[in-house]
């Protein structure tokens, strides 16, 4: 490096932003919030007050009270319980959607990168093909395929994503492997699997992890939207987009607690992984700059 | 003996993203450069400006760059570093090591000194960890790099703590050719010079032989026995450091020479327009 | 007694983040009008920072104590359009990368004329007439070069920016590492251009650079600088024959050196037997 500060950062003078670090208080509420949900996952056993399947049909559609902190649904079963238990399958499944789109689109990912040639012009054009369709319409034709239910959902998801994360993935490594310790590495004669299981891979993850994270928020909103359209979790589980679908008709009566509370749940945890993924991402950017 | 390295008619042409102004759709970055490495301990410098193609010349060498026609030997051997013969290249880097530009770009950034000395020791073969950690203090040392610094983080080193790991690395391997492209170029001045007198001292002390790539007129001249000259992609001088510096035949040779600065230096007596074409 | 070009007197900066480091150190330099000052150091001696500082730029994330008088302008405490015009006035600044300073989209005329017709209010003639002139004193053919696009000019591209500079007739010219971006050839054009308009034109000179044999070539006087310190002044001569600070003179040994004017017959390029290579 020449000088301390090079004179095209300095020049002109530039106006101290507000947000140097990515750090933000968002950040911490979000990542709070994130920690909550995953508290509530952890401990529905033991803190929901009520049996999340129980029905009471003498207390339907009952509004907030002391004995049902966030009211009851069209059953009379505890909307607080249902929510609780709720948070399993919800982040459950978007866990599992991230894992199956990493474990198959990176190593594909780095493969593309790494080759080159007609492997790379192969994997792209499945990759355009698949991004052709919309996620959900690949998920609706799994369920065509092979029924309804949470497992083929979430495996039809994490197919959908992996494009995503293959282009991503090759992308970051495409950049990686030409820079200049890459080439030490091949003037040491270090071998392909080596270079990018071992080198590549490791300073380019951070990204793509901090990328999952922000997946994991779209898998979650698909799951419910799946759900809520009947093809995801079956009734009588408690899932929160099941939770939407099934305060539809309270909605109409006037009585819109469930959807609203369940529906206000799944925008604030997808918003917060969101904020979560997203700062992740600058972070790791910024330490990449040595 | 074969030369320990015989370079013939290397030629490199890269393709351009625009057609130029005459209507050419490849640029000639080398061609037809031909040297020897006479035997081990026989120094070269490269010296040329940018575009000259000199640093393409050693991405060849190393196999970073493919060759369009030419041919190397190594020890009377016939090599092709390029190749993706996984065996061939694993031994002929065991032979012929690089040392980069820039340090702040040439070292994962993930790891220590000590990790990547380890890694490369044991990607070659070298013994157990215990053999291995001695030779890691042993590489480190020989680089004048303070052994607490084995432990820091690249982003911790200064450029020249760096470069002193990078060329531990290619030593690592005991090479017997180093191919340096501009090493110090990037370097402070007074860094540049405890670099180049490390080099220096591991040369005499290992028998090494190197090719020192670089722009800088000053180094070449302290670090070639023998220099060759590239300007646009062709050898244009070449001889004895003491021949071509004191006495330099080609023009271009002559104005590069008194654009050293130095003591008593007159900028204005260097005219480069005189030898454009 | 001349009228003080510009007074530096202890400047000190401090970043604010981090630990709070400090950048430069009760900094005092000054020099007389139509002086030429070199301002040398190695990455982190603070030699930028200070020549910027004369531009009133100050890095944004430093506490900055001290003054800085420029033709008995106090530019630190100037506001942001008054500093502007004040510059627009008298000075000029060359940086390093000389296509950092041109936008690429538009003509060279453009370029040149732009500040001086904002600036000065002149005439669009006018202000071509004054461009011109200052395309010919740093010898570049006006009518070729006024029509044609910062591309197709790379080569000579620092001398528009010159030109650029002188075009304006400031009182000083803040050249920062000029010729580091340029082959070893047009290191030279650059330097002598920089010193004979300078000279041409009574405009003093600051040259930030990290080569004392350049600035030695160009320079009345010296200012050597450590990270963030001034380590040494001096007249050109004195400096560079009796330096008093040790890393003064490790540097012009490193300096030396590195341009291959060094005794040390244990480099390859010295020894004797280098002959028969």
């Amino acid at each position: 490096m020449n000088t301390a500060i090079l004179p095209g950062k300095k020049d002109p003078p530039r106006r101290r932003r507000p947000s140097d670090s990515p750090f933000t208080w968002g950040f911490w509420v979000a990542l709070g919030f994130i920690v909550l949900v995953v508290l509530a996952a952890a401990t529905a056993r033991w803190s929901a007050p009520h049996d999340p399947l129980q029905l009471d049909l003498l207390d339907t559609l009952a509004p907030p009270s002391g004995a049902h902190l966030l009211g009851t649904d069209e059953g009379g079963r505890d909307t607080l319980s249902r929510l609780l238990w709720g948070a399993q399958t919800g982040l459950f499944g978007p866990l599992a959607v991230v894992a199956i789109s990493l474990v198959a689109g990176v190593p594909l990912g780095l493969l593309a990168a790494g080759r080159g040639g007609i492997v790379d012009l192969a994997v792209s054009r499945m990759t355009d093909l698949v991004l052709a369709f919309p996620v959900l319409l690949l998920s609706i034709l799994a369920v065509a395929l092979y029924g309804a239910g949470f497992l083929t959902t979430v495996v039809a998801l994490g197919v959908a994503f992996v494009p995503s994360v293959i282009r991503l993935t090759r992308s970051l490594a495409s950049t990686e492997k030409n820079r200049e310790y890459i080439n030490a590495y091949r003037s040491l004669g270090f071998g392909p699997l080596r270079i990018y299981g071992l080198h590549i891979l490791p300073n380019i993850l951070g990204v793509i992890l901090a990328h999952a994270v922000v997946h994991f928020g779209y898998a979650l909103t698909d799951l419910a939207v799946l759900s809520f359209l009947g093809f995801g979790v079956q009734a009588p589980d408690s899932d929160w987009g099941l939770m939407v679908h099934e305060g539809q008709q309270a909605l109409l009566q006037g009585s819109p607690w469930q959807s609203m509370i369940s529906g206000g749940v799944i925008v604030a945890t997808v918003l917060a992984f969101n904020v979560v993924g997203l700062r992740l991402a600058d972070a790791v950017g910024k330490e990449d700059l040595v | 003996m074969p030369e320990l390295m015989k370079v013939e008619g290397l030629r490199k042409t890269f393709p351009l993203p625009t057609p130029a102004a005459d209507g050419r759709r490849s640029f000639v970055a080398v061609d037809g450069v031909s040297f020897a490495v006479a035997r081990p301990g026989r120094t070269i410098a490269i010296v040329g400006e940018s575009g000259s193609g000199k640093s393409t010349v050693a991405r060849m060498l190393t196999g970073l760059e493919r060759p369009d026609s030419g041919r190397i030997h190594f020890e009377g051997r016939p090599v092709e570093p390029w190749r993706r013969r996984r065996a061939d290249r694993f031994e002929y880097a065991r032979r012929v090591q690089m040392v980069f530009q820039d340090p702040y770009l040439s070292l994962d950034p993930r790891l220590t000194p000590r990790q990547c000395l380890d890694e490369v020791l044991r990607v070659h073969g070298t013994g157990s960890k215990h053999v291995r950690s001695d030779r890691v203090a042993e590489l480190g040392e020989s680089v004048g790099l303070r052994p607490e610094l084995l432990d820091s983080m690249p982003r911790q080193l200064s450029g020249g703590e760096r470069q002193r790991v990078a060329i531990a690395r290619a030593l690592a391997v005991e090479p017997s050719l180093l191919i340096l492209d501009e090493a110090v170029s990037a370097l402070d001045v007074s860094t540049q010079w405890l670099v180049l007198q490390l080099i220096n001292r591991l040369r005499r002390e290992l028998d090494l032989s190197y090719v020192f790539v670089t722009h800088d007129l000053g180094v070449a001249r302290l670090m070639g026995a023998h220099v060759l000259v590239m300007r646009r992609g062709l050898v244009v001088e070449e001889g004895p450091s003491a021949q071509v510096f004191d006495n330099p035949q080609h023009p271009y040779t002559q104005l590069l020479i008194r654009s050293i600065p130095g003591d008593g230096w007159n900028p204005d007596a260097v005219h480069p327009e005189e030898v454009t074409q | 007694m001349t009228e003080p070009l510009f007074e530096v007197e202890d400047l000190t900066m401090t970043l604010r983040a981090g630990h709070g480091k400090t950048i430069l150190r009760s900094v005092s330099v000054g020099a007389s009008a139509g002086e030429a000052i070199g301002l040398i150091g190695e990455s982190g001696a603070g030699k930028s920072t200070t020549a910027r500082a004369l531009l009133g730029m100050t890095p944004p994330e430093a506490a900055v104590h001290g003054t800085v008088r420029v033709l008995g302008t106090d530019v630190l405490s100037l506001r942001r359009s008054r500093l502007q015009r004040f510059r627009a006035e008298n000075v000029a600044l060359i940086a390093q990368d000389p296509r950092a300073s041109v936008n690429p989209m538009h003509g060279i005329e453009v370029f040149l004329t732009e500040a001086m017709r904002a600036n000065r209010n002149l005439s669009k003639a006018e202000a071509r007439r004054r461009a011109a002139a200052a395309l010919e004193q740093v010898g570049l053919d006006p009518e070729k070069v006024l029509r044609s696009y910062p591309h197709e000019v790379s080569g000579g591209l620092q001398r528009v920016v010159i030109a650029a500079a002188v075009a304006v007739e400031p009182r000083l010219l803040i050249a920062d590492e000029p010729s580091t971006a340029l082959d070893v050839a047009s290191q030279a054009t650059v330097i002598s251009l920089l010193r004979r308009v300078a000279r041409r034109s009574g405009a003093g000179l600051v040259l930030v650079t990290h080569n004392i044999e350049v600035a030695a070539s160009v320079c009345d006087r010296l200012v050597v600088m450590r990270a963030g310190s001034v380590v040494e002044t001096g007249t050109t001569d004195q400096v560079l024959r009796r330096p008093l600070a040790e890393y003064t003179r490790a540097l012009i040994e490193a300096t030396r050196a590195v341009s291959g004017a060094t005794d040390r017959d244990d480099f390859p390029g010295n020894a004797t037997e280098s002959a028969h290579a």
